[in-house]
């Protein structure tokens, strides 16, 4: 346990620049919410922005984290040193990656904790969706830095596959795989619907990925 | 115990980076040199175990190479391109090296200190990576590749980027390391760290192997062929042309150049260089 724990301080610390950006970006986000909230509330008006960003939000900024857990790896010259140690390709993809995943449900937890009380809606399926979500989002930039070894690749392709469907989702339904986008809390039907979507979307990434994963 | 690759074989795309290539590393320090693309960085990520072979054997002992898993903890590997951790400090780095090398609890403070101190980066030690200069960054690499002591050390170009007086460190470096047990596998362009170091030679060209054995044996093979003159610059221009320089010196009276002649009378005595020259030189011509 203890080794795991010192494992795991070492991804953190690798990449502590980078949480620390998301983490800000994480607390703007809840403070900004908390004063479209206040002042949609004066006006009477719906919320129907809030809970789209957070869907669009959220779950990209797990994917960043994702891609840079995977930089020093993948992307970095001479980081296939790695793959010399006494650790396996399923260590350097999966595990550490699960590792990261509980760490974004911790934190996809409190924002979801603090846009429910927010918006006075219920957490669960809030937070069930924003996990799933994030876990879908996370193995699309997964897989595509297994493929492509460049981090920039894998923010386009995030990027691509989250902007297309929030871009289009109107027009072509078709192509929105994993968005609610209704801007209400999210219901049993619209759960039924995507919770599929995402886990079908994300362990096809993650598998896929981990597969590529070895140094060729 | 000596590694012994058979029929080794690897392809990227349509290039045949090692073609059949068979090989005997016994303990001590071996050289391989070669041009560039040659295979020798290849061969040397297929040893650590980065890159798997398309068909061939690897074997060492009761270690086979088709079962990385048992090899990972035995081998210490320095990229051609180096760098790691920036954020972190120097001995921090080192610490989280010995964790994914699995170095016991116990005696991870001593392997770091001793991999500090063979690398000659003890006082630097609480500087962060991203603020090392290009040579202590290479030391850096040198003492993640001998933390935990393993047996097979293969160090890919060590000398790039290190001024005179750390290739000479890193020459005794690498003297002190090879305990007569260990392997210490060097790909080098400088033919002199070669010929100073090692023990065995083993010369690549286009992913096979041209010839391999003691430093010696293959120093001696350019015997015969390689002449050595002082001559005015004008004369040197013409023997340009018709003959491969090996090297040349400004003296007084002109230049002294070292050059491959079959006529050669054989009063010069070869050098690994003049003999990698020749030997290279053949291959071409095959």
């Amino acid at each position: 346990m203890k080794r795991v724990m010192r494992e795991f301080r070492h991804d953190l610390r690798e990449i502590s620049g980078h949480l620390a950006a998301v983490g800000i970006i994480g607390i703007l986000f809840v403070v900004t919410a908390y004063f479209v909230q206040v002042n949609l509330d004066r006006q009477d008006l719906p919320n129907t922005i809030t809970l789209p960003a957070l869907e669009a939000l959220v779950p990209s900024l797990g994917a960043y984290g994702t891609l840079m857990l995977m930089q020093t790896l993948l992307d970095t010259e001479g980081g296939e040193l790695g793959f010399t140690y006494a650790r396996t390709p399923l260590y350097w993809g999966l595990i550490r990656q699960a590792r990261f995943f509980g760490l974004y449900g911790a934190a996809t937890a409190l924002i979801c904790a603090a846009i429910a009380a927010i918006m006075r809606i219920p957490w669960g399926n809030l937070f069930l969706l924003t996990l799933l979500q994030g876990y879908a989002v996370m193995g699309v930039g997964f897989l595509a830095l297994c493929a492509t070894r460049k981090v920039s690749m894998g923010l386009v392709l995030v990027a691509a596959f989250v902007c297309l469907q929030l871009m289009l989702y109107r027009d072509l339904p078709q192509l929105n795989f994993i968005y609610s986008l209704t801007g209400m809390a999210p219901a049993g039907y619209v759960l039924d619907v995507l919770v599929p979507r995402c886990l079908a979307i994300g362990t096809f990434g993650w598998g896929i990925g981990q597969l590529w994963l070895r140094p060729r | 115990m000596d590694i012994v690759i058979k029929g080794l074989c690897k392809q990227f795309g349509r290039v045949d980076a090692l073609n059949e290539v068979s090989a005997t590393f016994a303990p001590g320090i071996v050289g391989l040199l070669g041009p560039n693309g040659a295979g020798k960085t290849t061969m040397m990520r297929i040893l650590a175990t980065i890159l798997d072979a398309n068909k061939g054997e690897i074997v060492w002992g009761e270690l086979n190479w088709s079962r990385p898993r048992g090899i990972k903890g035995k081998v210490g590997y320095l990229p051609q391109q180096f760098s790691m951790y920036k954020y972190l400090k120097v001995a921090e780095a080192l610490r989280d090296v010995a964790l994914l090398k699995d170095v016991p609890a116990g005696q991870e403070k001593h392997q770091v200190e001793l991999a500090l101190e063979r690398a000659n980066l003890t006082e630097y030690a609480n500087r962060r990576v991203g603020q090392l200069s290009g040579g202590m960054l290479r030391r850096l690499g040198i003492a993640q590749a001998v933390l935990g002591e393993p047996p097979l050390l293969i160090l890919d170009e060590p000398s790039v980027g290190l001024d005179p007086a750390e290739r000479i460190h890193l020459r005794k470096l690498i003297r002190d390391y090879a305990d007569g047990q260990r392997i210490i596998l060097i790909s080098s362009h400088i033919v002199d760290d070669v010929e100073s170091l090692c023990d065995q030679v083993t010369i690549m060209n286009h992913g096979r192997i041209v010839t391999s054995g003691s430093t010696l044996a293959i120093q001696a093979e350019a015997g015969g062929h390689v002449k050595e003159q002082v001559m005015e610059e004008a004369a040197f221009r013409r023997l340009e042309k018709d003959h491969t320089v090996i090297s040349f010196a400004p003296t007084g009276q002109g230049y002294r150049v070292r050059y491959l002649d079959e006529q050669a009378d054989g009063a010069a005595i070869p050098t690994l260089e003049d003999s990698y020259t020749y030997l290279l030189g053949r291959d071409r011509a095959l």
